[in-house]
């Protein structure tokens, strides 16, 4: 583990110290190299967790999650610096070590074995969340923004850490390992109910399920592009890796537990997908849709079976490749018309032909195509739940048509249609652009060939 | 001031603490209170403004009445026990008039009135004397006593000092008084754990020390007593404002700061006293003192006007801070990978 | 015996009545001359000489001078003494304060006046009071220069605190 996370502590001093003419070529490839090594967690193996030390451990379920966002951290380098070309450089360096700062963070959360340190991790990639919302989002409304991402995480958060201090009173060990292995009685009293919600809902809000949502699209809305990136890739799998994690911990659930969150994910899927149906602001839209395909996760998680875990994976996986991409894509449109408003940005196809591929493919990854690992993931979900009860058919199958919807209805309404006539010169596309949607593109395409990857089952 | 007074005024303060916190007699203990009292009282009047006159004598006059109090606990415990020594407090009724007594000295909540108006009237060094090394002795004695005090009772004045810091420091915009409400709800954290683990206690009150301390000295630094002073006062100091900003979110205890691990070495404790109610009461009302922490941190760093700041004094170059800053700030920020050490020294 | 210590007693009380009702802290210091006088020939006909003395030396020598001293550096022009009527209302508050006192505390009739001393009943060959002097000056020396040293910053306070022309004070000093 620390092969990797020293190198990337050490690009602080890189993007703090080299010199302003390589400060964005040197970060970023500095973190592409350490992408490229990191890519050796997926390397399969037998063992249940691979290089386990005393604090860290790699198993299926964390493995793919560990690449994903070393994977993210140049991508985020490279989709920032059009919005930072005209900050001084000290700013430029501060920025930059903002979004290096939560990745040893996350790469601990990730990989750590103990429960403790996971909350620690877990908690600390607030702060820099905070900052590059609050610090770099363009309009005033940024602070409530993350006011709000603060409280709603912090409200939920710290019952786990009670929670987590009980269990570790009680049962002596905070090891993960070593807690699957002890089998938890199987109690109804309402202190384990009270206990099994409080270490759930922490997960929950930062998942963020149905109706504890609220906080996400505020900040997507508010953050720029990185802090998006962030957010849509990293930091809501760090919910679902959470729920995954601890309902291992917590064996078979209790009814009382299963129905609210089954009900509030599948109902939520639904809600969100018809409220992007009548979005206006396309990164409040493309917020909404990660709720939605959340909310499938969470129900994945609920389940607790090796289907269930599989599907939750795999879409977690291709959610975070699609919403990072389609969040880059919003902002080349935004750094070009300086609205996000999707009655404005219409009919962008003619002016920027290039462009408009990339939007086709990921609208046609996020609506889940046939050959993408999104389709497999859900189709997966869907099986298992409705193996779980018949009667969720009606809410997955109806929340599946309206995401391809509202996907359909992003795509034709951004490229399609007459252009509106306040736009018809922009700047033209940059290499840096394709290159950033390309990266995205490719793990997408290439996970399709080779699905047992990121499936979370072991090989 | 006379230069020749501060020396004085300096050498007592460092004698008072050291008396009260040596000694085993409850007289010599209330000495050194006394003369400590007598000691910051130049101190907080310095500018001999009317508001640090009324601060003075508010402080000389709480102060006085519980070193009252604290005599005539001590007198009635030797009247009844025949023990002058500070860990034979074994009179329940004085025990109960310890508490309130040192409760007064050190503010918390039923007692905690005097406390803001106070810091708010002195000088920002002197209003971080105060809440440092002003609060030490009386918590010493607090410490040496925790045998034989009443756990429900601390424990309620705790939770009520963390609401009440938390609850009433929202509504402030003075810097001051924000940190004295900030001193309020942190003393919660240090009460309700006292009973049960005294080193715990008392490694609290070091982190929160270093960590306020280190706050009093860069607000110092960029003279700000109020938000929007802190709000322009990035083009002088940047470096220190960002730190600001950290060290704030710190004395929230946010985790991968130094704040994190009194709370979190509190909420494990507690836990294991079966106190899982009162551990989870008192860590949501520290998001109520979050909250004004953060309105800091926001005028501190977070939102930096994207224009510069018209007010010509805020370029001035100044000398950039001193030696004494940089080490608190750092140990206020970077302390928490290092817990299981400190908790095994402290 | 008994109607001095009784008289003593009342003088006292009236003592500390004059200081507590008195407008102008330059007649208050009378009042507080005739308390400690009388407080100390209290604890004297007790049987206490050796308290009483260093009582009175404390009082007229130390608190007394420094409060004398500070209360004519900020001084006023014109003050206000028991001549006024105000006044009487505050002696019959206070009056009525220490009488209800005394009656809630249970002292007017149960316990009488005796000639109970704190030492001993009677009379007493050797003052045992006495050889406190030599242990103050010989175990007690850290303790009684650090109380020396607690009066002293009083002073040395009260000085910093009131001197100077723009409180008040008569001189500038």
């Amino acid at each position: 583990m620390l092969k990797i996370i020293l190198p990337t502590v050490m690009v602080l001093p890189t993007a703090l110290l080299s010199p302003p003419k390589f400060l964005w070529t040197s970060t970023t490839t500095y973190s592409l190299l350490i992408a490229t090594l990191s890519l050796q967690w997926l390397i399969p193996t037998y063992y249940p967790r691979k290089f386990l030390s005393n604090w860290t451990g790699i198993d299926q379920i964390s493995s793919p999650l560990l690449v994903l966002s070393c994977w993210l951290l140049p991508l985020m380098i490279m989709a920032s610096q059009n919005h930072l070309q005209q900050e001084p450089l000290s700013r430029k360096r501060v920025f930059i070590s903002t979004l290096i700062a939560v990745q040893p963070f996350i790469l601990l959360a990730f990989s750590t074995t103990e429960l403790a340190l996971f909350y620690i991790a877990f908690e600390a990639t607030l702060i820099p969340t905070l900052i590059l919302i609050t610090r770099w989002g363009n309009q005033p409304e940024r602070l409530s923004a993350g006011t709000y991402l603060l409280f709603y995480t912090l409200m939920s958060s710290l019952p786990l850490l009670i929670t987590i201090m009980h269990l570790y009173v009680k049962i002596g060990t905070l090891h993960l390992p070593t807690l699957e292995l002890t089998h938890p009685t199987l109690s109804t009293s309402w202190t384990s109910v009270l206990s099994g919600l409080a270490l759930l809902t922490a997960f929950m809000v930062k998942a963020p399920l149905y109706g504890l949502h609220l906080w996400l699209p505020k900040a997507h809305v508010e953050a720029p592009i990185a802090g998006s990136m962030l957010l849509a890739a990293l930091l809501l799998k760090l919910g679902g890796y959470g729920i995954m994690r601890v309902t291992l911990l917590m064996g078979p659930l209790s009814n009382l537990l299963h129905y609210p969150f089954l009900t509030l994910a599948l109902w939520g899927a639904l809600m969100t997908s018809s409220i992007c149906l009548r979005q206006t602001d396309l990164k409040s839209l493309i917020a909404y849709s990660s709720v939605s395909h959340m909310g499938l996760v969470i129900a994945a998680g609920m389940i607790q079976t090796h289907w269930s875990f599989s599907g939750a994976m795999i879409l977690m996986i291709s959610h975070g490749l699609t919403s990072s991409m389609l969040f880059c894509l919003a902002n080349t449109n935004y750094e070009r018309t300086h609205s996000r408003i999707l009655l404005l940005t219409r009919g962008l196809q003619p002016l920027l032909p290039l462009m408009a591929t990339w939007w086709l493919l990921a609208n046609l990854a996020n609506m889940s195509l046939p050959p993408t690992t999104n389709l497999m993931a859900e189709l997966t979900i869907m099986v298992t739940l409705f193996n779980w009860s018949a009667l969720t058919i009606i809410l997955t199958g109806t929340a599946t048509l309206l995401t391809a919807s509202y996907t359909l209805f992003m795509l034709l309404v951004t490229q399609r249609g007459q252009i509106p006539s306040h736009i018809t010169s922009i700047q033209n596309s940059t290499t840096r652009e394709h290159l950033l949607m390309t990266l995205h593109i490719i793990p997408m395409l290439l996970l399709i060939l080779k699905p047992e990857l990121i499936s979370g089952t072991p090989l | 001031m006379n230069p020749h007074t501060t020396p004085v005024l300096a050498i007592s303060l460092a004698l008072g603490t050291t008396i009260t916190i040596s000694s085993n007699h409850w007289v010599l203990a209330w000495t050194g209170l006394e003369i400590n009292t007598l000691a910051i009282i130049p101190l907080i009047s310095k500018s001999h403004h009317p508001r640090a006159v009324e601060a003075a004598t508010k402080y000389f006059l709480t102060q006085a009445a519980a070193s009252a109090l604290v005599l005539f606990s001590s007198i009635t415990n030797a009247w009844a026990t025949g023990q002058w020594d500070i860990t034979q407090l074994n009179h329940p009724t004085s025990c109960l008039l310890l508490t309130a007594a040192i409760a007064i000295k050190l503010g918390l909540v039923p007692f905690h009135f005097w406390f803001p108006e106070v810091l708010q009237g002195s000088p920002l060094m002197t209003a971080l004397l105060l809440s440092t090394l002003m609060k030490f002795p009386p918590l010493t004695l607090l410490l040496m006593t925790s045998k034989s005090l009443n756990p429900t009772l601390l424990t309620a004045m705790a939770l009520a000092s963390a609401a009440l810091g938390g609850w009433m420091g929202l509504n402030q915009t003075q810097t001051r008084k924000i940190l004295a409400f900030s001193s309020i709800s942190h003393l919660g954290w240090i009460a309700i754990i006292l009973v049960y683990n005294p080193k715990l206690a008392l490694l609290t009150f070091y982190l929160y020390t270093i960590m306020t301390s280190a706050v009093f000295m860069a607000l110092n630094k960029i003279k700000a007593l109020n938000l929007s002073t802190i709000l322009t006062s990035w083009t002088k100091t940047p470096m220190l404002n960002a730190t600001l900003m950290l060290m704030l979110l710190s004395l929230a205890g946010l985790p991968p700061l130094t704040g994190f691990m009194p709370k979190w070495l509190i909420i494990q404790e507690l836990i294991k006293q079966e106190m899982t109610p009162a551990a989870m009461a008192i860590a949501m009302l520290s998001l109520l003192s979050l909250f004004f922490y953060l309105r800091l941190a926001y005028h501190s760093t977070i939102t930096l006007p994207p224009n510069s700041s018209n007010h010509m004094k805020q370029w001035y170059t100044s000398k950039p801070p001193s030696t004494p800053t940089a080490i608190l700030a750092s140990l206020s920020i970077l302390l928490l990978p290092l817990s299981p050490m400190i908790h095994a020294i402290v | 015996m008994t109607y001095f210590v009784f008289f003593l007693g009342v003088c006292f009380v009236l003592g500390i009545l004059g200081v507590a009702s008195n407008p102008s802290p330059y007649y208050g210091v009378v009042g507080l001359v005739l308390a400690s006088v009388a407080g100390c020939g209290w604890l004297l006909s007790l049987g206490v000489s050796f308290v009483a003395l260093v009582l009175f030396m404390v009082y007229l020598g130390g608190m007394l001078v420094v409060f004398v001293y500070s209360v004519a550096l900020a001084a006023e022009p014109f003050p206000e003494a028991w001549g006024d009527w105000r006044v009487l209302g505050y002696v019959v508050a206070l009056v009525v304060v220490v009488l209800g006192g005394l009656v809630l505390g249970g002292f007017v009739g149960s316990w009488g006046f005796g000639v109970n001393t704190v030492d001993s009943v009677g009379m007493f060959v050797v003052r045992l009071d006495f050889s406190g002097v030599a242990m103050l000056y010989s175990r007690g020396v850290g303790m009684f220069l650090i109380a020396g040293w607690g009066l002293l910053l009083t002073l040395f306070v009260v000085l910093e605190l009131v001197r100077g022309l723009s409180r008040g004070a008569i001189r500038a000093v």
